[in-house]
């Protein structure tokens, strides 16, 4: 780019001034002639002003400075787009805050997740969440990319998340975005109905010592220790350890559900920031987790062991304990390079293993990922963002009669690329995102799944946004080539499922509609309100095939295939109302209206029903936070949440509540209850793999922090 | 999807990105914003005198930037081996009004969320020259907006806010001030 010369400018100016010299535009030769002289001029005079050094030079400087800043009035600049506040997004986005993280009490990301406007999060049991955005919730619901830090959390088995085995320090979270609609064309496969990032903060923001140890009923126990420092010059690190030990939930009629469990995870993270030297900035960071949990699944009574039962043998069946461990680790680096400060690349690479053992199935999973992504502005108007992806998944299997894969050790690949070019039609008013990405997957061949998005602003304080998407959810390993024997009644003379993957199983498929609006109504008032209407296509269904009977038992073949088709409206409203300097309301309300049918001929008889009943119609929330004298802080949250008409689940409300006071800038005592309400209640069943139906009860807990 | 629908959303994005995005403005001897903003921040500097207890000559000029914002780097680039009055420059990068302690210059980027009556309250025992480019950021308290005026950077100077903090702001700043109060 070029900048035009000072002197040419200077030249121009002395041409402007009224004081004597001729204006004479049309001649660039007279226009040269004159800037000539105009430079003899001021060498002269810097010259003679030598001569008294004192006061003439610091007046001379100070006016060269005068004119460097006239000179900077005068240049043409574009206009930069980076770091844009949230309400600029065309996007269904909310973020959650290390400060709402914090003052909320919650101890896992899925608690902290509740407090986010048209999410659905239900609790399992104990260990397990179903947590998903615009329907389809299920144990791994399938429809919804969580991400922490550029890594997927995401497990390509059963398409969902294991909730028990991401317990990140939730101090240092710097925040959790949530965007709910389909995340296709930037983040990829799976991101259907929401993309969850989890952010952690920077080294350099956790350098001191930050300790916490309390418990509870539900949380029995935990501790948590965090150190941070310096390497070097722009060289920060941080290292931490926690474990928490959690409680069993509750059975139905009040009895305690056997499903306990402890976690560790330690980690750390170091980055190098040169960035304020013009420098790159290179990210390493890990973790380490173990998990020791309490279960009781519904399966063969056999222990551990790789061969069906043959066919013929009585099928015996019941609730078995189990001892079910998780175990992993990862390993990430990140490098960013930036060319300018609209241009920069980043460099992402990781390694994911994660190990779980349970009775009815055992799984070694390592992954391999590595993402480029280069962002840089075209012209005056376009802010391009493009990138590619590899990615492996190396699974290896434990067979058990409950289930099995076949084969047992699969490698797959995942290519990806895409593109993404924000437009301004209109200089802080219209903007126009067009984005796509392309994947490859061994099951499906190609996926692509573009988008576009238009964001209007009218005025500063109200925007307007809309977008058309196509995304999908490529099939899970369990979908391909799994058998999991669902024993219906245990034998002799027993009935067996048989769930049968489908090699052909195909991607399911969104169409996204959405509409949103944002505004700042007074000083103290804003409001967040986001509509939908998407169609899906190929969802998964279970065909039943023809029952066979051999010896005494009877055998039902069910395969998964692509048969049910659905459409789903809904609406978002969270408005944000500061109340007084010290009080703030933040109520939400969700509406969701899905509707699921069968392909004509279709034999699946239940999973449209599932579907439809296994999210909520409507949720409300209201979260209210006070800071009141002597640093003492309390938040009160309270939600209702619809019933699930599947599992005959009834509606519930409950609330969460949070006394914290802040004597010094050192320490902290918090009290917290959770899930305050009925003495229990049920959230969700479980689905896809067998455990028992367990309720969530009142429980509440103290900590104590310190930081150095 | 076909390949068909996937040439004519391609053929449809190049047709929008090639006649606005080519369009002839890039050329001619535009600068990115935040690179203007960064050399007014560093001119800026030239024209304040702080209190004499925060202008020892031996004693560096500290810009603090609090929040995320592009002028970081492009400040970084330009205050490079550069002296005002002797004293060197050094950057300050920050996401805590904390961090902000003890600078001479603090800019407010826009991509940090906590609310300006908020900061400008923290800031009011320091002797900070506070800057900052979004609405109304000189009602709120601060003492230097940058403001976008038919595609250039201009400025807007609450000099009763800055005398109040101790600051003089030379009246030659003044008076190339878009607005002064």
């Amino acid at each position: 780019m070029k900048k035009p010369p000072l002197f040419m400018d200077w030249a121009d100016r002395v041409q402007a001034r009224p004081s004597g010299l001729a204006r004479r535009r049309s001649n660039r030769a007279g226009q040269l002639g004159v800037s000539i002289l105009t430079f003899i001029l001021v060498a002269a005079l810097q010259t003679a002003s030598a001569i008294d050094p004192s006061s003439t030079n610091k007046t001379a400087s100070a006016d060269m400075a005068i004119e460097d800043i006239r000179a900077l009035m005068n240049i043409p600049v574009h206009i930069q787009r980076e770091e844009r506040p949230l309400n600029e997004s065309a996007a269904a986005i909310s973020v959650l805050t290390q400060d709402d993280i914090h003052r909320s009490g919650a101890m896992s990301v899925p608690e902290a997740l509740r407090l986010v406007p048209g999410l659905d999060v239900a609790q399992v049991d104990s260990q397990r969440w179903a947590i998903s955005s615009r329907g389809f919730n299920e144990l791994f619901a399938d429809k919804l990319l969580v991400m922490q830090d550029g890594r997927s959390l995401y497990s390509p088995l059963f398409s969902g998340v294991f909730w028990d085995a991401q317990n990140p320090l939730m101090e240092d979270i710097d925040r959790i975005e949530v965007i709910r609609g389909p995340g296709g064309s930037l983040w990829g496969e799976n991101a259907v109905n929401g993309v969850i990032n989890i952010v952690t903060k920077s080294a350099k923001d956790t350098q001191d010592l930050y300790a916490t140890a309390g418990g509870g009923g539900f949380e029995r126990a935990f501790a948590a220790i965090r150190d941070g420092g310096k390497l070097g010059e722009d060289l920060y690190f941080r290292v931490y350890g926690e474990y928490s030990d959690h409680s069993d939930s509750e059975l139905v009629n009040g009895t305690p559900a056997h499903d306990a469990w402890q976690s560790g995870q330690g980690g750390f993270r170091m980055d190098w920031d040169k960035r304020d030297n013009g420098g790159d900035l290179m990210t390493f960071q890990g973790d380490l987790y173990t998990a020791s949990l309490d279960q009781v699944f519904n399966t063969f009574v056999a222990s551990r062991g790789s061969v069906l039962l043959p066919f013929g043998n009585p099928i015996g069946a019941g609730p078995m304990p189990d001892d079910e461990r998780t175990d992993g680790g990862n390993l990430l680096g990140r490098w960013t390079h930036s060319f300018s400060s609209s241009s920069d690349l980043q460099v992402q690479a990781y390694f994911d293993r994660t190990e779980r053992e349970t009775i009815i199935f055992g799984d070694y999973l390592n992954t391999y990922d590595i993402d480029v992504q280069h962002r840089f502005a075209l012209g005056g108007r376009n802010d391009i963002v493009w990138g590619g992806g590899y990615r492996v998944y190396d699974d290896r299997m434990q067979n058990t009669p409950t289930i099995s894969f076949n084969p047992e050790h699969q490698t797959t690949e995942l290519f990806s690329a895409f593109v993404q070019d924000e437009i301004t039609l209109v200089e802080d008013r219209l903007r126009l995102t067009l984005g796509a990405k392309i994947e490859h997957n061994d099951y499906t061949g190609f996926d692509f799944q573009p988008n576009g998005r238009l964001l209007w602003t009218p005025t500063e304080r109200q925007s307007f946004w809309g977008a058309v998407s196509r995304a999908v959810r490529t099939p899970a390993e369990v979908e391909e080539n799994a058998i999991i024997n669902n024993v219906l009644k245990p034998g002799p003379g027993g009935v067996d499922a048989q769930l049968e993957g489908n090699p052909n199983f195909e991607s399911e498929v969104v169409n996204a509609f959405e509409l949103g609006y944002r505004v700042q109504l007074w000083t103290n008032v804003s409001l967040d309100l986001a509509t939908y209407y998407n169609v899906y296509q190929h969802l998964r269904s279970e065909e039943q095939g023809t029952p066979t009977i051999s010896g005494f038992n009877e055998y039902i073949p069910v395969t998964f295939g692509n048969e049910l088709h659905g459409d789903a409206y809904g609406v978002e409203v969270a408005p944000t109302w500061q109340v007084a300097d010290f009080w703030r309301l933040r109520p939400a309300y969700t509406l969701l209206k899905l509707h699921v049918g069968d392909e004509s001929g279709g034999a699946d008889t239940t999973s449209a029903a599932m579907m439809e009943g296994e999210s909520p119609q409507q949720q409300f929330s209201l979260r209210s936070s006070w800071d009141l004298p002597y640093n003492v802080t309390f938040d009160v949250t309270v939600r209702y949440v619809d019933r699930l008409t599947y599992f005959g689940i009834n509606s519930y409300v409950a609330g969460d509540a949070r006394l914290a006071w802040r004597p010094s800038k050192n320490w902290e005592i918090a009290l917290v209850g959770q899930n305050i309400g009925n003495a229990h209640h049920a959230e969700f069943a479980p689905t896809f793999i067998g455990t028992q139906r367990t309720e969530v009860g009142e429980s509440g807990y103290a900590r104590i922090t310190w930081r150095f | 999807m076909s390949f068909k629908a996937i040439k004519f959303v391609l053929l449809g994005w190049l047709l929008l990105v090639l006649p606005i995005g080519g369009s002839s403005r890039a050329a001619d001897g535009e600068l990115p914003e935040y690179e203007v903003k960064a050399k007014f921040l560093y001119d800026f500097a030239k024209f304040v005198e702080w209190p004499a207890e925060n202008s020892r000559a031996d004693t560096p000029i500290v810009i603090g930037i609090l929040g995320r914002s592009p002028i970081g780097s492009e400040l970084g680039r330009i205050i490079r081996d550069k002296t005002i009055n002797g004293r060197r420059l050094v950057i300050k990068i920050g996401t805590s009004i904390g961090d902000m302690d003890q600078c001479h210059i603090v800019f407010i980027g826009r991509g940090q969320e906590k609310p300006l009556a908020e900061i400008f309250k923290e800031l009011k025992h320091g002797h900070a020259l506070t800057v900052g480019d979004v609405k109304d950021f000189t009602k709120a308290g601060g003492m230097i907006n940058f403001i976008i005026e038919d595609r250039k950077v201009w400025f807007e100077i609450n000099d009763a806010t800055a005398r109040k903090a101790g600051l003089t702001i030379s009246s030659k700043l003044l008076n190339l001030a878009k607005k002064i109060n």
